[in-house]
């Protein structure tokens, strides 16, 4: 059974999320231009399209760090899965600001010339490579900055206009997931274009700090969070040994899963493929996504986060990715599927248990 | 400069075409790739414009191997 796309899957939650990023959004960038006004009276006032420019430009780099701290903020603790959850609408927040600021920007600065403002913006400045002789100092300080903002905003594009699941089904998972790796990438153009800017236009040193702290946080997180699941990897580990009724074969659709809570609070992700049943941690090895609300697409259990993928048999990623998650020994009787609780270690293969023809034709509804 | 030039004129035609392809992608063909598409909404397909221009060449070739669609 399918389900017809729909733009948004709005739920309560998601409402009152989007609300409050647009108006943090709203109220960030008002309160940037009003308080600029303020700070800056007579000979020394800067523009109100300036004020614009550099608000809208501080929200999206704000937007952005938040957005790249929310995946390790969520691996060092299940508090901040709400956010990691809702983390697409954010991206897409970041896009609309960032394109707001390269839009106003591109046409403020370079649409009253007789070259289209698009094409200024890279030719008007033509010192990409160094002159001979010329110091690197003194190159970087007039290097064409505002191209680097360019790629970092259609990186930012393609990843807001692919966030919706009917690209992470049609571009496939491997493709979509590299894709939106690109967000690195996008950062990392994202502070050349502020830093050499700043080295040009002389702005606050508070901005460059400001931008040179937020990189640090990311840089940091994402270090000690790798630290800490290596540390905590191997240390986790169940005793009881007894098969457990986790849910009946009528529960499941094809390519489906479901998530079951053990007592010791453990979550497996039961799935139905075909005519057989495999089950993994509900815990995606990437940002701890749930793996039990995803679907098996190509053979693999696909996150619905990141579209991370593991094979059902032995919960290794198809090569040449190799993340594993924990599997569990699965066994179908009558139409009860049993599970031993007792997690093997990540990337082991199980076979999958068989539902015999007599169980019935559950699951296409 | 030269090489801007043509870089973003290469651009601008791929990205007619793409819009090109895109109108027909979101109204007839995104059914051919995906059935959950085929009912998709309006605004969902809205929503998937934009990726269509820019992603064209790998819907076409999607669209292309897809089964085509029986009348009736």
């Amino acid at each position: 059974m399918t389900h017809a796309y729909r733009a948004v899957q709005w739920n309560k939650h998601k409402r009152t999320y989007d609300a409050l990023i647009a108006v943090g959004v709203v109220l960030f960038i008002a309160l940037f231009v009003v308080v600029g006004l303020l700070q800056h009276e007579g000979d020394h006032a800067a523009h109100p399209v300036t004020l614009i420019l550099r608000a809208t430009s501080t929200c999206a780099i704000t937007l952005l760090t938040i957005v790249l701290a929310i995946g390790p903020l969520a691996r060092l603790s299940p508090r901040f899965n709400p956010l990691l959850y809702n983390r697409r609408h954010l991206g897409v927040s970041t896009f609309l600001v960032a394109l707001v600021h390269g839009g106003l920007a591109t046409f403020w600065y370079h649409g009253f010339g007789v070259v289209d403002p698009v094409t200024s913006v890279f030719t008007t400045n033509a010192n990409y490579l160094p002159a001979e002789g010329q110091r690197w100092q003194s190159w970087l300080h007039g290097f064409p900055y505002q191209p680097l903002g360019v790629f970092a905003l259609i990186i930012l594009f393609l990843m807001a206009a692919t966030s919706h699941d009917f690209w992470l089904k049609n571009l496939s998972p491997r493709v979509w997931k590299n894709l939106h790796t690109l967000v690195y990438l996008a950062y990392g153009l994202i502070v050349m274009h502020v830093t050499l800017g700043f080295l040009q236009d002389d702005v606050s040193v508070v901005y460059a700090g400001l931008l040179g702290g937020s990189a640090a946080v990311i840089v940091v997180l994402h270090v000690v969070a790798g630290v800490r699941e290596n540390i905590k990897e191997g240390q986790d580990g169940i005793a009881n040994t007894e098969w457990v009724a986790v849910a009946k074969i009528d529960d499941l659709e094809d390519a489906h899963g479901k998530v079951v809570c053990l007592k010791n609070h453990e979550r497996i992700a039961v799935f139905r493929h075909g005519d057989k049943v495999s089950a993994v941690s509900n815990v995606c090895a990437h940002q701890n996504g749930p793996l039990g609300e995803g679907r098996i697409i190509d053979g693999c259990i696909t996150c619905p986060w990141h579209g991370y993928q593991y094979r059902p048999e032995d919960g290794q990623s198809p090569p040449p990715y190799t993340e594993t998650i924990p599997t569990y020994r699965v066994r179908v009787e009558g139409r009860d599927i049993l599970v031993n609780p007792e997690a093997l270690p990540p990337g082991t293969a199980v076979e999958p248990a068989l539902i015999h023809e007599t169980v019935g034709e559950a699951g296409d509804a | 400069m030269t090489l801007w030039y043509s870089l973003l004129a290469v651009v601008g035609v791929y990205l007619l075409i793409g819009g090109v392809f895109a109108w027909w992608f979101v109204t007839r063909g995104v059914g051919r790739c995906d059935d959950a598409a085929r009912t998709g909404t309006p605004m969902f397909r809205v929503l998937i414009f934009p990726g269509s221009v820019a992603l064209w060449p790998c819907l076409w070739r999607k669209a292309r191997s897809a089964p085509r669609e029986v009348s009736g």
